[in-house]
C-alpha cells in the first residue's frame, strides 16, 4: 500500500471515527492533558497500523488502539509514580465526600487503563457505552457468553483494584 | 466496593456530557496529526522516544512531548530581511548525514517537590545508523536506536541492567528519522509555522549567525502555554544551525531546553552505534506497551509460530481456535502441563509479583494471539477454512491440522507437524478423508 493509499484511509477512518474517539477516550481520560497525549497516542496507533484498519475489523482494531493509548497515556504521567495526582482534580471540587467521588472516579478510570486489552474493550462498551452484548461479541470476535464473561471478569477486577476504598 | 457502586461510577463516566473545550483539542490534535503526516514523509513518532528513555534525561523528553507538538506551516519559503530563508536552513539540516550536540535541559514543575530535573547530554545523530544519548552523569541511562540491530537499547549502569526493544520492518528507519530532525529541523518546522522574526546578525561562539525568534504560542499545539520563547541562531555561510533555546511555559511548568555546539556532517560508523553492553548487566523487562507496538503481524508463518508454542506447552493443539482467552485465563491451560516448554515457564514465573507474572506470560504467549486472528480473518475473506485440532496431534505429521482456500483450485494447509503445503482440491478431500473422525 502506497502512502497516499495509507492517507487515504486514515483520512476516512479519522472523519469516520472521530465522535468515537472523542466520547471514549474523554470518559476515559477525564483530563484535558491525559485526553490530548491518549488522542496523540490513538492516532499514532491507527497510522501505524493502518493496513489492518481497512476492512471490516477496523471498529475493532480502534478499540484496541484506543485502549492501548489510554493506557499509556496513565503510565506516562510524569512524576507520579503509580500515585493519584490531587492537582488533576478539578480546582472547584468542594472537599469531603465530592472530593472522595472524584478521586474514586479518577481511580476507576485509571484502573480501567491497567486491565487487559479485551476486558478493556468490554467494560467501555457495556458500561461507559451501554453496548448491547451482541455488539460487544461482535466486536471482540467472541460469544456472547465470552463477551458477557469479558465483562463480569472486569468488573471483578476493578473491584479487586478499588477494594481499598469500600 | 461492590459492584454496584463500580457500576453506577461506570455510568456517570458514560452519562459524562463532553465539554466543549474538549471538542477543541480533539479537533485541534487530530488536525495537527494529520497535518504532520502530510507534510513530512514520515509519521512524527517524538512520543516513542520517552517510553524508551527513562532515565531523567528522557522524563524531561517525555515532558517535552506533552508540552510541545509540531504545528508546521504551509508557507515554508519566507526569508527575512537579511535574505536567510528558513526552510533553506531546514533543507540543509535534511542533507547533513550525521551531527553531534550538545543538550541542555531543565524542567520546573512547581506542582512537584523533586523538580527542577537537570540534565547536561551529548546527542549523536546519523541517518543511516541511528542515534544515541549519552548524559555528563554516569548512572544516567545511555540510549541507542541501532538500525543495524534494528532495535532500541537503554542501558543503565546503575540498575546494571539494560534493555532491548526490538522495531520491526521499518519503524525503526522513521523513528531515527524522526529524532534525526527533531532537535535541529525539528525546531525549525515548528518555527516556519509560527510568527517569526529576524533578530539581525551576531556573533555566536565565533561564528556570523542570524538569530530567528518566535513568541507565537502555536509553537506548541494542543492547550496553549502561556508563554513560549523560542530562539535559532543559524551560521550565515553553512545555513546551519549554531544554537537554539526553548523557553515554554505551561500552566506550572517550565521547560527549557537548549542545544549547541553542533557539529555537522561528521564521519561516523556502525560502531558508534552498537550498544556497548558489559558482560554483568542484566536484561530488563520489557515495557509491556511494546507488545502491541511489537504485535505480530497476521501470516501463516506466525500462525504455525503460536500453534508450535501451544503445542509444546501443552503437548497438543488448542481444540479451537475461534477464541482464545485472556493470557492469565490461557495460562491456567498451561499450569499443570508437564511438557518441558511448560515447566520452564513456570520456574521463570516462580515468584514473581502478580503484576509481573502476567507481564512475563503476556510476553511469552503472546505468538499464539495471531492463530485466533488469522483464522476469523480467513472466515472474514470466505476462504472456506477449516481446522481440525480437536483430533490432530503433532504426532499426526501427514494430517490435515488447518486449510484455507487460496484460489479456485488450490488450498493451502498446514499439517500436523506444522509444516505447509498447497495443494489442488481434488489431493485435500483425500486428505481429509483420512482424518479420525
Amino acid at each position: 500500500m502506497n502512502r497516499s493509499e495509507r492517507l487515504e484511509i486514515f483520512e476516512r477512518l479519522r472523519a469516520e471515527y472521530s465522535f468515537f474517539l472523542l466520547s471514549v477516550l474523554w470518559r476515559l481520560t477525564g483530563d484535558r492533558e491525559l485526553f490530548a497525549e491518549a488522542m496523540q497516542y490513538t492516532l499514532m496507533g491507527m497510522w501505524e497500523h493502518i493496513e489492518k484498519l481497512n476492512g471490516r475489523k477496523a471498529g475493532a482494531y480502534i478499540y484496541r488502539i484506543a485502549l492501548s493509548a489510554n493506557s499509556r497515556a496513565w503510565r506516562n504521567r510524569i512524576g507520579r509514580n503509580g500515585e493519584f495526582d490531587r492537582s488533576r482534580i478539578d480546582i472547584d471540587t468542594d472537599p469531603g465526600e465530592k472530593l472522595s467521588r472524584v478521586e474514586l472516579t479518577a481511580k476507576v478510570r485509571k484502573a480501567i487503563s491497567r486491565l487487559p486489552d479485551k476486558q478493556g474493550t468490554a467494560i467501555v462498551m457495556r458500561c461507559l457505552q451501554q453496548h448491547d452484548y451482541e455488539t460487544i461479541s461482535e466486536k471482540l470476535c467472541c460469544s456472547e457468553a465470552s463477551a458477557r464473561s469479558h465483562v463480569s471478569k472486569a468488573l471483578a477486577a476493578l473491584k479487586e483494584k478499588l477494594a481499598a476504598f469500600a | 466496593m461492590n459492584n454496584g457502586n463500580i457500576e453506577e461510577i461506570l455510568k456517570n463516566i458514560g452519562a459524562e456530557e463532553i465539554p466543549a473545550d474538549v471538542h477543541e483539542i480533539a479537533q485541534e490534535t487530530s488536525n495537527n496529526f494529520s497535518s504532520s503526516l502530510r507534510q513530512t514523509r514520515q509519521p512524527k513518532r517524538h512520543i516513542l522516544l520517552e517510553q524508551i528513555m527513562k532515565s531523567r534525561i528522557t522524563k524531561l523528553a517525555a515532558a517535552a512531548v506533552i508540552i510541545i507538538t509540531c504545528v508546521i506551516g504551509l508557507s515554508l519559503w519566507r526569508t527575512t530581511g537579511s535574505g536567510i530563508a528558513l526552510a533553506d536552513v531546514l533543507a540543509q539540516i535534511e542533507k547533513v548525514g550525521a551531527y553531534r550536540h550538545q543538550c541542555n535541559s531543565t524542567l520546573t514543575n512547581l506542582m512537584e517537590s523533586n523538580t527542577p530535573f537537570k540534565s547536561h547530554y551529548t546527542m549523536l545523530r546519523s541517518q543511516k545508523y541511528g542515534y544515541k544519548t549519552v548524559s555528563d552523569d554516569p548512572n544516567d541511562a545511555i540510549n541507542y536506536y541501532s538500525m543495524q540491530e534494528k532495535a532500541g537499547f537503554i542501558i543503565r549502569p546503575k540498575q546494571k541492567e539494560y534493555e532491548r526493544i526490538d522495531f520491526p520492518g521499518e519503524k525503526l528507519t522513521s523513528l531515527a528519522q524522526s529524532q534525526h530532525d527533531y532537535y535541529a529541523g525539528g525546531i525549525v518546522k515548528k518555527i516556519l509555522g509560527c510568527k517569526y522574526e529576524s533578530m539581525g546578525r551576531s556573533i555566536v561562539d565565533g561564528v556570523e549567525v542570524e538569530e530567528f525568534r518566535t513568541t507565537d504560542p502555536n509553537y506548541v499545539s494542543q492547550k496553549k502555554p502561556s508563554q513560549v520563547d523560542v530562539r535559532i541562531w543559524v551560521d550565515v555561510k553553512t545555513r546551519l544551525p549554531v544554537r537554539t533555546e526553548e523557553h515554554i511555559t505551561k500552566g506550572k511548568t517550565t521547560w527549557d531546553f537548549t542545544t549547541n555546539d553542533y557539529q555537522w556532517d561528521i564521519p561516523v560508523d556502525a560502531a558508534d552505534f552498537k550498544p556497548v553492553i558489559p558482560d554483568d548487566y542484566t536484561q530488563a523487562e520489557r515495557d509491556p506497551f511494546y507488545e502491541f507496538a511489537k504485535m505480530k503481524d497476521i501470516t501463516e508463518e506466525n500462525v504455525i509460530e503460536g500453534l508450535k508454542l501451544y503445542a509444546d506447552l501443552s503437548g497438543h493443539y488448542p481444540k479451537s481456535v475461534t477464541w482464545f482467552p485472556e493470557v492469565q485465563y490461557q495460562w491456567s491451560e498451561f499450569e499443570k502441563s508437564q511438557t518441558p516448554a511448560a515447566l520452564r515457564l513456570k520456574e521463570e514465573i516462580k515468584g514473581l509479583t502478580e503484576e509481573e507474572k502476567a507481564n512475563r506470560l503476556r510476553d511469552a504467549l503472546m505468538p499464539m494471539h495471531c492463530i485466533n486472528g488469522f483464522y476469523y480473518e480467513l472466515r472474514r475473506q470466505k476462504k472456506d477454512r477449516s481446522y481440525y485440532g480437536e483430533t490432530v496431534t503433532p504426532k499426526d505429521a501427514d494430517k490435515v491440522l488447518m486449510r484455507w482456500k487460496v484460489s479456485d483450485n488450490e488450498y493451502r494447509v498446514i499439517f500436523g507437524d506444522l509444516h505447509a503445503e498447497t495443494v489442488s482440491p481434488e489431493k485435500l478431500a483425500k486428505l481429509e478423508a483420512t482424518l479420525p473422525k
